[in-house]
């Protein structure tokens, strides 16, 4: 079925992906905001404290929180050649004994371990997926229970200050976005660690030297100007900002009239940000010739001019003919010098190796925030596209819900408004959803030919998907259900051919489609896999008959048959035909409602007129239910066949199609007619067995195979019985037919038109006309089969044996 | 209409075909088809059980002569071609009088009558119980 071009089965599938789709875009979107979250907090709790063990600590806590390690180890460089242990967590769940204890205890020469000396060398993070398969992989440093491992080194401005390792249990755990974050906490652990020990050094030359109260303060001012810019630094991830705040506190601590941050720029230098100089300088770029900064980008150490009018290589510009003194040091970025911090003073030989170490303390931070920034750069660009996903996902998704609501709408149109008003018939049916769209669907409808198509049908499956496979089969139904003539089998091979070649999915529709021949009061009908229609009779109305499914549902096979059934519907007879969702309707307790249930509805209302015993059949699901919800649509056809009124004019006639099959409609016809006349039983079997002859003769030597009608009708003239056969076949009069003659013995009888014989046997008269426009009218009677009101005798009263 | 086989050991061995349901030109040759095929397994008695049989027309005749000619190893005529086609079966069985490979039981009365009416309780043996029909063969 098309819906603007786009089957309906894809509208859905892609409303569950795009769904799907949101929600999974939602859940990195909180993931990301929460890693970048605690990314920052980390930054901010290692800048708080100089005290290295508290650094160290809170360093483990955070780099669990971005890398959900098992156990690890932070190391520090001594003496460029050793690794001591200096923080550790979780080898006590591992491993037993002294040997837990990591921290101060393992101690280890570079040499000794190839990995860990890779990561001091190359200063790059290393993963081994799994260590059994490592042939570089030792045991040094308890690490027996790792199976996967992230060594990451510790680097700040350049040199490496040690490592951490991270350990896993499970191989391949570390992934790159593991490593990604292992690294820029590094970076910035590095950083901490190193102020920390410039720190202590400071702090231990205070004390020893007792030093002249300037050079406390300026200490005191060095790491406080440290401290702040750090903090900033995890405050604001604005480059601007932080590079801004990096050239004022940088002037606290070693003094100078200008100072700028340049970045390079492809061969380029860009001056970024400045201090003491015309604002008009932010933006200039140069190229990246001048012989010192090549040198600095050389040797990844500060360079310092002492006079910069003395130096070879020093270009002026008219912002800096004052310069004399000139101190530069690399803004890393990992190993890469991305810049440069760059102070200048207007009196030669002003910096002193103190100032250079410095300087470079905050180039470091400078290299950081950076780093930092391009890495939130990163996160807010994928954010933004997440966002911008969602959104466009969520316009989708209220589309589609738009086009489904319409959906919904356009399947009720399909119901029927109006049923056929047939006399001597009631007909009520009625569609209860679940949701907002059915998967079950009802259809009455008159063919042109006077009979009635009567559809109850199960798309299995709930929801829009099966509402939407619902409609289309519905619409293919109506389509092969309204041509005259045709019968229920073929409308069912023929919606189920085109059902399954276009729909490739794996839903199905179970379904009981009958039609109904108001005149002759039979039923022909399928039951393609649905639940057993449920018929009373009126005159057995303690028992129930199931007109069971015959054949599979629709959907299932393409090339899959299924045969009609007849049913003869007598005066008062009931039939309810139901979809699943009546009996599988649950109560609190969880028990279904079930066949017994409804057959005793059925039972207790049967003969009733139908739009009561439909009330009744949904009152008892309902009081079954209490207030629990419904899970199923329910739909509930029932069709009720009036009881004859006496005063009913014309006589009943059955119409019945030329087949051999439908003799035994003919006989029950005969029965129940004879019956309701009060006529005697021998007669009436008598007669029921003179116009199954009589049948048989049209059908096989009248009609001799071609298409055909037959019309019984049974009557009674005062008291006599009977029954007259119409068709259009060829023309026969029995009445000048030879009878075989008995009095022959059997093995010289020609057994030829034994049936014939039966009928004179068997009735009293045969009349015999021509019809108008062609074909034979039949009558035949048998008198006095029939108690009159005047009369106390009849002539068969007595039976025959 | 359902037709179902069995076996039964009187003094030869009885094939009985039970019928259920009424017997008329629309199943008639499902019947012979159940004997031609139990003759073909070997059946040369055979017992119909018309206790399921409310109705019989002429057709059911048809089919009680074409199971007797089978019985007696000959092809009946095909009954489509019909009646006429039956007029030499009589003859041939003029000495033998009622024939003794098949026979009915459990005959109900409609079902009777019909056999009465065409005289062909002349010719097919109605027993009243199934024991005594395979005895009496």
């Amino acid at each position: 079925m098309e819906h603007q071009g786009v089957s309906r089965e894809q509208l859905e599938l892609r409303l569950a992906r795009a769904e799907r789709r949101a929600a999974r875009l939602a859940a990195d979107g909180r993931r990301v905001r929460r890693t970048t979250e605690c990314f920052q907090a980390a930054g901010l709790a290692l800048t708080r404290t100089f005290d290295l063990d508290t650094i160290l600590e809170s360093l483990l806590d955070y780099l669990r929180r971005l890398v959900p390690y098992d156990s690890a180890t932070i190391f520090l460089l001594e003496q460029e050649t050793h690794l001591v242990a200096r923080a550790a967590r979780g080898y006590e769940r591992w491993i037993e004994g002294p040997d837990a204890r990591v921290v101060d205890t393992v101690r280890f020469d570079l040499d000794s371990s190839p990995r860990h000396r890779r990561l001091v060398t190359t200063q790059q993070s290393h993963v081994i997926a799994d260590t059994e398969q490592d042939p570089d992989w030792d045991d040094i440093a308890s690490s027996t229970h790792v199976r996967s491992w992230l060594g990451v080194p510790l680097v700040a401005g350049g040199h490496t200050v040690g490592l951490y390792s991270l350990d896993k249990v499970e191989p391949g755990f570390f992934d790159l976005e593991h490593r990604r974050w292992a690294e820029a906490l590094a970076a910035q652990a590095a950083i901490a660690i190193q102020n920390s020990m410039l720190h202590r050094q400071t702090q231990r030359e205070l004390s020893e030297r007792r030093q002249a109260e300037r050079a406390e303060r300026e200490q005191r001012v060095f790491a406080e100007a440290l401290r702040d810019i750090a903090a900033l630094l995890n405050s604001s991830l604005d480059l601007d900002t932080v590079f801004q705040g990096i050239l004022t506190q940088v002037a606290r601590v070693v003094p100078s009239e200008a100072g700028s941050i340049l970045l390079i720029v492809g061969d380029m230098v860009e001056v970024r940000h400045i201090r003491g100089y015309d604002e008009t300088h932010v933006g200039w770029r140069f190229p990246l010739n001048r012989p010192h900064l090549l040198k600095v980008i050389r040797t990844g150490r500060p360079e310092v001019i002492d006079d910069a009018r003395a130096c070879d290589g020093w270009i002026n510009t008219p912002g800096t003919v004052w310069v004399r003194s000139v101190i530069t040091a690399p803004v890393f970025s990992g190993r890469e010098v991305i810049g440069f911090l760059s102070l200048e003073r207007d009196t030669p030989g002003a910096f002193t190796p103190q100032h250079v170490e410095r300087l470079q303390v905050f180039a470091n931070q400078a290299g950081i925030a950076v780093r930092n920034a391009r890495l939130f750069e990163a996160e807010q660009r994928q954010l933004a596209e997440i966002e911008q996903a969602e959104a466009a996902a969520r316009a989708a998704n209220a589309k589609m819900r738009r086009e489904l609501a319409l959906a919904g709408a356009v399947q009720t149109s399909f119901l029927p408004r109006e049923l056929p008003d047939l006399d001597g018939w009631q007909i009520s049916v009625t569609l209860r959803p679940a949701g907002e769209t059915s998967g079950d669907f009802y259809d009455v409808h008159s063919l042109p030919d006077g009979r009635v198509g009567l559809l109850v049908a199960d798309v299995v499956g709930k929801g829009v998907g099966a509402a939407l496979y619902m409609a289309a089969s519905w619409a293919l139904l109506r389509t092969y259900a309204g041509q005259a003539g045709v019968q229920p089998e073929q409308v069912l091979e023929a919606t189920n051919r085109r059902i399954t070649h276009e729909a490739r999915t794996s839903r199905f529709v179970t379904l009981f489609y009958g039609l109904l021949d108001p005149a002759t009061a039979i039923l022909t009908y399928c039951n393609a896999g649905h639940c057993p229609a449920l018929l009373v009779r009126g005159s057995d109305p303690e028992t129930l008959c199931e007109l069971s499914a015959q054949g599979m549902p629709l959907g299932m096979l393409a090339q899959a048959r299924w045969e009609a059934r007849t049913v003869h519907l007598d005066p008062g007879d009931t039939l309810v035909i139901y979809t699943d969702g009546v009996i599988e309707a649950r109560n609190a307790q969880r028990e279904f409602f079930d066949e017994e249930r409804l057959h005793s509805v059925v039972l207790a209302h049967a003969g009733q007129p139908a739009a009561e015993i439909q009330q009744a059949i949904l009152d008892a699901v309902d009081e079954f239910m209490g207030t629990g919800a419904r899970s199923d649509d329910v739909a509930v056809a029932v069709l009720v066949r009036e009881q004859v009124r006496a005063s009913a004019g014309a006589a009943p006639v059955l119409r019945v199609a030329s087949d051999l099959e439908n003799l035994s409609l003919v006989r029950r016809f005969v029965a129940e007619q004879g019956a309701a006349l009060g006529a005697a039983l021998d007669a009436v079997d008598d007669m029921i067995l003179a116009v199954d002859e009589c049948a048989t003769n049209v059908v096989r030597h009248g009609y001799r195979g071609r298409e055909g009608e037959i019309e019984v009708e049974v009557r009674r003239d005062a008291d006599a019985l009977i029954a007259c056969l119409r068709d259009r076949a060829d023309l026969f009069d029995p009445r000048i037919a030879s009878l075989p003659d008995l009095s022959v013995p059997l093995e010289q009888r020609p057994l030829g038109k034994m049936g014939l014989f039966f009928v004179n046997q068997l009735v009293d008269r045969i009349e015999y006309a021509v019809r108008p426009g062609g074909g034979n009218e039949l009558t035949l009677i048998i008198e006095a089969a029939i108690r009159g009101p005047d009369s106390s005798t009849c002539r068969r009263a007595g039976g025959h044996k | 209409m359902t037709i179902t086989t069995s076996q039964a050991k009187g003094s030869v061995s009885v094939t009985i075909l039970r019928i259920e349901g009424d017997l008329d030109a629309s199943n008639y040759l499902d019947v012979i088809k159940a004997a031609r095929d139990a003759y073909g397994g070997g059946a040369r008695h055979m017992l119909l059980d018309m206790g399921g049989v409310p109705f019989m027309s002429s057709s059911g005749l048809m089919a009680l002569h074409s199971i007797a000619l089978l019985m007696r190893g000959e092809e009946p005529p095909d009954p489509e071609h019909g009646w006429s086609a039956f007029h030499s079966m009589g003859r041939d069985v003029e000495e033998s009088g009622v024939q003794d490979l098949v026979k009915l039981v459990n005959v109900q009365p409609r079902v009777a009558r019909a056999l009465e009416m065409a005289r062909f309780d002349q010719y097919f043996e109605c027993c009243d119980n199934l024991e005594e029909a395979i005895a009496s063969f």
